[in-house]
């Protein structure tokens, strides 16, 4: 019998593959530039780039099993498996293009496809051991996974994150410190993508509410390949950001990881390309698919299979469908006493998702555990109750913590799509997504199934499943027969649901005003999502009929009644009809929409809201703001207290011709302030706004010095109404540091360094010390974070350092200046534009009228040379070394592949650094204190950044412009012995150096802080002045007391004031106008008294209210009690008083009050040695 | 032809200056603004001009050492410009003259950043010219745009 020709398969060497690997050996041996023996490494490596270069990407793919016994591709094929992971990450395969990347790595994924298969089902086994918090279980399947398929930065995520549920923290760090650590041979990014993943889970969801700062240094630090990997591999993922992972950047490093971490990133790529308008790529996955579905069983394969079209059978449960049909009834207790009774097993997401939601409607407990834990922060999400911001974070935490697996990442997708509309582009992906990654072949699946499946898809539901409800009712939206519902199935569809798909499906039909009949009794039904359901559509449905005001009036009245509601809208859309109603609408929603819009998606709408805020008041016929308050009964008072409070801010009235110039604005915002803090509302944001205003303008009246300085961060933004994440993160730090931690690793380790040293020398150096391996407890976590997050707003924020130093030096001014110099004796010409060699000098030829041009040419090379040299250090000092660097130290080592090797303003943080300023605020230190710490050291870390800048700049760059000078006149010397008339060009150089010599020592003082908003001195009556503007009170100042006093305390003594004004005008019970208050100084030795007295209205106990003003002066000074109640709000304005002056200007003094007749009220306050605080004339210190 | 020139540095308003007298044959008249709110002002109150020249950053108020508010520059200034004649519909003819090759950290490139101005504001942005006082590019970029539209 004839042997049969056997099959051509891609197993069988290709004599392609033979012949590329065999000219790297001929070119070798023929090519005379190996004059060496090439050792086995570097054959292996041109091998390598041969396969990778020559051959086509789906032969890349289809080699692989040719070369995977080759000793050279076997490390680039075992990856991990071989249990050594100093090279993972680095160049076992060359860069290549997506295609060939992601073909290699479809090709080791098809090779491995038994492992892969093998490992899902594990992967499988682990997520329902984490849903069941059989922790034991699921290490043990990981243990399985990496003996199997070798180590992954995938297992050591959840590895991690189980540790971090249970509480083991220092198991998960022995763990990093044995298994990676001593096992990865230095490999600086294996370690920091391990280190990060490791770290997922944190009980306080420090890691997502600091993803945003994590992910912008990254983006400002390192070069695109590094960035787009860093950013997949250890940034949570948040879809409300417009960053597009580059996967042919990531597969450059990712396809060099471990088999599971290629798999993972295959799927990723492939899940990314729902959304793509890139036909290529689109085309790519599809290939892709269809080659893995082949040999590997994952459901999000199938998914994705399904989405492309590439799939036709599907298979169906009755089980799921039953439950969806019982859910689309509106029989929640069915939904949920369903679920309970398979608590035990494990539960899909998609029926999680239904049961969470009908769970929500009917507050019924389903499930135990984490399950449990999961399902009722889902509810808070969805009903948009009370928590919801913290449920948020705490269920994004948990995403993040298992991204690594399906179930929890459609739990991301889900609150995502929850959390925030976006916009329709991304929302659609959500969707998509979620569609993609479910295990249920359900009726809704139907929705994203190409438009050529869908009639197959439904015919195969119908063979499994006979006559389900859902199944019909989304046949019947697919065929968009509103007629249908008088079908007698339908008798059974909960009644909330027949409205908004009978809407749906109006408003599809382009029959709209019928829709938004039935959603108008949608929106006030008692079950909460679907009637924040109807209210989206019937926002789009005014929308659409053109009924824009009447859709912005819904808006506002639902976000003002409940703000967490207001991101489900489609608030983009929502902002563009409020765009077009801004010159003609007189309803205060106009701004109000676009408002809040800025304050909780972004600034794309800023400017409108600028126009949109003077247009109105021109449109109702209001002069000033503070107008609107007439229009309490049509406007309504929430609206108008939005309007005062959040509108008109002093950013948004900037552009505002109603007012003549800033100062106008200023006190506009001012009165403003102090009309809602007399209507109770913020009253300590706003008094801190009115205070901070006013004493800006007192210090702008009184400092008159011409400030040379240009470098100044506003850090307003810490302080005011945008404080709240930061404000947040403290209150959970003052929770953290109230528990023992002296017993932790790190805590010892600190603590011992802080201890051995004097803090004055430490400090400066602090940021320098990097300890390797120390892992943070999660107090000293968290505040690391804080100070983390409080210096990239310092640098980086909106009107950070980095915005000064950009337009107030580096863009233009500083290299105008140094250049200047040298043009203005024309020795530098400008570049041409094609060469970027500077233009022949004319100047030069006309004015030195050489006879020789031989000569002419020579000097004319020596110009182009100056000008070259002369911008390179130009440019080296503008566009290198005035940037900031800013990195936590996890990824300070890989800086080394960062853009900014020679930024001189590092802002970079050290664990010992932060556990400093730690130690610094003491356990009465509220959020404000904090800040001042904060802000002290952020200027400290600024002085020593700018004492490098001007060091360098007036020896490293002054020598180096110096040395090019005189480079130049040294050459022209030569030429001088030839031709006499070239001493013009001498002097000008002459010239031109000592001019830029004294630019340089003028541009040194630039580099100096601002003292904006600060004094060096004040007198006590500036402090007095700036608080009675704040609260409109009337002072006499009696008699005079003029020392001056160290300007660091302004701020502390206008506080005082403050407080002792708010406290007369609240408890005299009298107006502004009729209130006063009388201050007398008494100035004896070094105590100075200060006597406050005020008028009230006449009382007629005095005795009984001096004796209930005694549990005040008891409590005075009693530290223990101050500190419980100085944190709370109301009548702790005294205990405020004693802190300010025992802790922060830290002076002894003495405080008595009473009533002292029946219509007077006196408070005396007597400070010792004051001598302390004052400014010593003769030493100006 | 009447041009607006909106820049708050001395030293370039006047390089532009005296290149536009150069440049311009004929009469022509040149106002300039040194802020966001005096050019916004000078644009709202007076619809005569023929073209804008417009930096890119700015300080919001005119400087006036008694009252000023906040003297340092806006980074986005002559977007915000732009967006407010776009949104009360003012569509005199502007050309952007800016020092940036890059915003934010350089993640947006001016090349980027003009491909957005043409969508948004396609009726009356003309287009971005890069000023370096290294070369004389922007000499020969400015010449360009104002011959299209002279």
């Amino acid at each position: 019998m004839p042997k049969k020709k056997k099959k051509k398969t891609g197993s069988k060497k290709s004599p392609k593959l033979t012949r590329i690997l065999r000219s790297v050996k001929t070119t070798i041996k023929d090519n005379k530039n190996y004059a060496r023996r090439l050792t086995s490494s570097e054959y292996g490596t041109l091998l390598r780039r041969a396969y990778f270069t020559k051959l086509t990407p789906s032969e890349v793919r289809l080699n692989l099993p040719n070369v995977a016994s080759n000793p050279h591709f076997k490390s680039a094929i075992n990856l991990t498996q071989k249990k050594k992971y100093d090279d993972v990450y680095s160049a076992l395969t060359p860069r290549t293009n997506l295609s060939v990347s992601i073909n290699w790595a479809i090709g080791l994924l098809l090779y491995q496809h038994k492992l892969i298969n093998e490992f899902i089902k594990l992967e499988d086994k682990i997520t329902k051991s984490i849903l069941e918090e059989d922790y034991t279980q699921a290490l043990q399947y990981l243990d399985e996974v990496d003996s199997k398929c070798g180590l992954s930065s995938w297992s050591i995520g959840i590895r991690g994150s189980i540790y971090g549920i249970e509480h083991k923290f220092e198991e998960s760090q022995k763990y990093l410190q044995d298994k990676i650590y001593d096992e990865s041979n230095d490999n600086d990014i294996f370690n920091v993508v391990c280190k990060y993943a490791i770290d997922k889970y944190d009980n306080n969801s420090l890691q997502v509410s600091s993803g945003a700062t994590l992910r912008n240094q990254i983006i400002r630090s390192f070069h695109s390949e590094l960035q787009h990997f860093l950013i997949y591999k250890i940034v949570p993922r948040d879809f409300s950001v417009d960053y597009k992972i580059n996967y042919e950047h990531v597969l450059n490093y990712e396809k060099n990881s471990s088999l599971i971490d290629i798999f993972k990133v295959v799927i990723s790529f492939l899940s990314s390309t729902v959304d793509t308008n890139d036909f290529e790529k689109a085309e790519l996955a599809k290939e892709c698919i269809k080659h893995l579905i082949l040999n590997i069983k994952y459901h999000v394969l199938d998914g994705l299979s399904s989405f492309y079209g590439i799939k036709n059978k599907w298979e169906h449960k009755k089980e799921d469908f039953q439950l969806i049909d019982e859910y689309s009834a509106g029989n929640y207790v069915n939904v949920c006493e369903i679920a309970n009774t398979k608590s035990d097993r494990y539960i899909n997401f998609t029926i999680f998702e239904l049961v969470a939601k009908a769970s929500a409607r009917i507050n019924y407990k389903t499930f135990n555990g984490f399950k449990r834990e999961i399902l009722e922060q889902l509810a808070i999400i969805l009903l948009k109750s009370s928590g919801y911001q913290k449920s948020l974070v705490e269920v994004y935490s948990i995403c993040h913590a298992f991204s690594g697996l399906p179930w929890f990442q459609e739990l991301h997708f889900l609150i995502s799509r929850e959390a925030e509309f976006i916009n329709e582009k991304k929302h659609n992906y959500l969707m998509k997504l979620s569609s993609v990654y479910s295990e249920v072949n359900s009726p809704r699946k139907s929705e994203l199934l190409p438009n050529s499946l869908k009639k197959l898809y439904f015919e195969s539901c119908n063979k499994s499943i006979n006559n389900s409800l859902s199944l019909r009712l989304f046949e019947i939206s697919e065929d968009k027969d509103i007629n249908a519902f008088k079908d007698s199935i339908f008798n059974n569809l909960e009644k909330n649901r027949i409205l908004k798909y009978k809407a749906k499906i109006l408003i599809e039909i382009g029959l709209i005003h019928d829709a938004i009949e039935i959603l108008e009794e949608l929106v006030i039904s008692n079950d909460k999502i679907s009637a924040y359901d109807g209210m989206t559509l019937l926002v789009d449905s005014y929308i659409e009929m053109d009924q824009g005001e009447k859709a912005l009036e819904l808006y506002v009245t639902e976000a003002l009644k409940n703000i967490n509601i207001a991101l489900r809208f489609n608030t983009f859309k929502i902002c563009k009809v409020a765009e077009g109603l801004i010159k003609s609408s007189k309803s205060i929603c106009v701004p109000i929409v676009l408002s809040l819009y800025n304050r909780l998606v972004g600034d794309d709408f800023d400017s409108a809201l600028r126009y949109s805020f003077e247009r109105y008041l021109g449109n109702i016929g209001a002069a000033k703001p503070l107008d609107i308050t007439e229009l309490e009964k049509s406007a309504g008072l929430d609206k108008i207290h939005y309007f005062l409070n959040y509108v008109c801010i002093p950013d948004v009235m900037k552009l505002s011709f109603i007012f003549e110039n800033g100062v106008e604005i200023e006190d506009s915002r001012v009165e403003i302030c102090k009309y809602l803090i007399a209507q109770n509302i913020s009253k300590d944001i706003l008094g801190n706004e009115v205070k901070k205003i006013t004493k800006s303008q007192a210090i702008r009246k009184a400092v008159k010095h011409v400030d040379n300085s240009r470098i100044y961060a506003d850090t307003s933004s810490l302080r005011d109404n945008r404080s709240q994440s930061y404000r947040d993160i403290f209150e959970l730090y003052v929770e953290l540091r109230k528990k023992d931690y002296s017993l932790y690793s790190d805590e010892k380790t600190l603590a011992g360094i802080y201890d051995s040293f004097d803090s004055s020398i430490l400090l400066p150096k602090a940021h320098t010390i990097y300890i390797f391996g120390l892992n943070l407890n999660e107090k000293n976590l968290t505040f690391y974070k804080l100070c983390s997050m409080i210096r990239d707003e310092f640098t980086f924020g909106d009107k950070g350092l980095n915005r000064y130093l950009s337009t107030r030096i580096r863009h233009g001014v500083l290299p105008n200046k140094i250049r200047d110099c040298a043009s203005i004796e024309n020795l530098v010409t400008a570049l041409q534009e094609t060469t970027k060699l500077p233009k022949s000098n004319f100047y030069w030829k006309n004015r030195l009228e050489l006879s020789s041009p031989d000569t002419w040419n020579e000097i004319d090379k020596l110009l182009s040379k100056f000008t070259l040299d002369f911008d390179e250090i130009l440019n080296e000092v503008n566009d290198q070394w005035l940037q900031i660097v800013s990195l936590d130290q996890d990824i300070k080592n890989l800086q080394k592949g960062g853009s900014k090797t020679k930024a001189l303003f590092n802002y970079s943080l050290s664990l010992v650094e932060t556990y400093m300023l730690q130690r610094t605020i003491d356990d009465s230190s509220d959020y404000d204190d904090f800040i001042n710490v904060a802000l002290d050291w952020l200027w400290k870390r600024t002085e020593l950044n700018l004492k490098r800048v001007k060091d360098n700049i007036s020896t490293n760059a002054t020598n180096r412009f110096m040395k090019c000078y005189d480079s130049l006149f040294e050459a022209t010397n030569k030429i001088a012995s030839k031709q006499n008339c070239i001493t013009e060009l001498q002097d000008a150089i002459t010239r031109s150096k000592h001019l830029l010599s004294s630019t340089l020592d003028s541009i040194i003082p630039w580099f100096t802080r601002a003292e904006v908003d600060e004094v060096k001195e004040f007198e006590i009556s500036t402090a007095i002045d700036i608080a009675a503007r704040s609260t409109s009170v009337n002072v006499n100042i009696i008699n005079d007391y003029t020392n001056q006093i160290n300007g660091t305390h302004l701020t502390s003594f206008v506080d005082i004031f403050y407080i002792l004004f708010e406290n007369a005008v609240s408890k005299s019970y009298l107006s502004n106008d009729e209130l006063i208050i009388n201050i007398t100084f008494d100035d004896k030795d070094d105590d100075l008294q200060i006597t406050v007295e005020n008028n009230c209205v006449k009382i007629t106990d005095s005795d009984i209210r001096n004796k209930k003003l005694n549990y005040y002066r008891d409590a005075y000074g009693n530290e223990e009690l101050i500190n419980e109640v100085v944190q709370q709000e109301g009548g702790t304005g005294l205990f405020k008083i004693w802190k300010i002056l025992s802790r922060d200007i830290e002076l002894e003094h003495e405080l008595t009050f009473e009533y002292i007749n029946d219509e007077t009220f006196v408070l005396v306050i007597k400070m010792k040695k004051i001598s302390g605080i004052l400014i010593d004339e003769n030493t100006s210190n | 032809m009447k041009i607006l020139l909106i820049e708050d540095q001395q030293d370039k308003r006047d390089k532009i200056s005296n290149f536009i007298q150069n440049e311009i044959e004929g009469d022509f008249q040149l106002v300039d603004k040194e802020s966001l709110r005096g050019g916004l002002k000078e644009v709202v109150t007076n619809s005569e001009y023929d073209l804008i020249l417009l930096d890119m950053s700015m300080p919001n108020f005119d400087p006036d050492p008694g009252i000023n508010v906040d003297s340092s520059p806006e980074s986005f200034a002559g977007k915000e410009l732009l967006e407010q004649m776009r949104l009360r519909d003012i569509k005199i003819p502007v050309i952007v003259i800016t020092q940036f090759s890059s915003f934010e950290g350089g993640s947006i490139t001016l090349d980027s950043l003009s491909k957005e101005f043409h969508s948004k504001y396609n009726d009356f942005y003309i287009g971005s010219v890069y000023f370096n006082s290294a070369t004389d590019a922007w000499k020969n970029s400015l010449s360009n745009m104002l011959r299209s539209l002279l």
